[in-house]
């Protein structure tokens, strides 16, 4: 897989820069007491806000059609997408399946939510966050696409073109994915470790 | 923060007021009922505009409502 050696090392420090990364950011969080037990319960039998809900649906659907679309793929291979239509068109139902279902349930519901002003400052604050998971969701999905295919193609020095509309595909459903893990990620670091 | 700098006393004050249910407070103030648990809990500073309508659901200033810990 590694055509050149160099690339080895290179790979290598990218990964560790990563790693010292993660490593000084968890070291960097502020310490959050633990909830008690009382705290804990009261939260449990709390209803999970609307947009809470909508957020996991959606990445239910997100996920569940990049999975089936990846597993396609996986065991067709790549460039059947560019020259069985059938299978095209299967790949393009399922991929507007997942990318309209994620749309509606959760933005289309947020003009809903928000004409029916049932979304709380709290909501509006978790909203306003979730560009941050899906931006980063985005730059690794694209950052782990460019890494394979440059180390699957090196030797041939050109990249088939149905991987263009693979990527940019695959890049639409994970910008729907993380806007509703940004959104999961925000309750739950609200809920656990306290915001204001 | 762990816990927000304000603390409150909503908790007694929605007992104080007919055992008030913390979704009925919410439903008055326009918020979820989780984000009524957080505030009790002293978890989440509210906006000046919630802490407002929060105290005027109880007939209080905010002040009254609300302490605010910090230094």
């Amino acid at each position: 897989m590694f055509a050149q050696g160099w690339m080895v090392p290179m790979l290598g420090g990218v990964v560790l820069l990563a790693l010292v990364a993660v490593v000084l950011l968890v070291r960097s969080w502020p310490r959050k007491p633990r909830l008690s037990p009382e705290e804990l319960a009261d939260i449990a039998e709390t209803p999970m806000p609307t947009l809470q809900k909508r957020a996991w649906l959606a990445l239910s659907i997100g996920i569940g059609a990049l999975a089936i679309i990846t597993a396609i793929l996986s065991s067709k291979g790549a460039t059947s997408y560019w020259v069985d239509d059938d299978l095209r068109l299967v790949i393009l139902g399922i991929f507007m399946v997942g990318l309209l279902g994620s749309f509606g349930v959760t933005n289309l519901q947020l003009m809903r939510l928000r004409g029916r002003k049932q979304l709380d400052e709290r909501d509006r604050a978790v909203l306003a966050r979730a560009p941050t998971a899906q931006m980063t969701l985005v730059v690794l999905g694209v950052a782990a696409w460019v890494i394979g295919l440059t180390q699957h193609f090196h030797d041939e020095g050109t990249v088939p073109v149905v991987y263009l509309y693979l990527m940019f595909g695959s890049v639409i459903l994970l910008m729907m994915i993380g806007q509703s893990l940004g959104i999961l990620l925000g309750y739950w670091f609200g809920v656990r470790n306290g915001e204001g | 923060m762990a816990k927000a700098d304000i603390s409150n006393t909503i908790r007694r004050l929605r007992f104080d007021h007919g055992e008030m249910t913390q979704q009925a407070l919410a439903d008055r103030v326009g918020c979820s009922r989780q984000t009524i648990v957080l505030l009790e809990q002293g978890r989440y500073g509210p906006s000046l505009a919630l802490a407002f309508r929060i105290a005027r659901v109880f007939g209080l200033e905010v002040d009254e409502v609300f302490r605010y810990e910090g230094e």
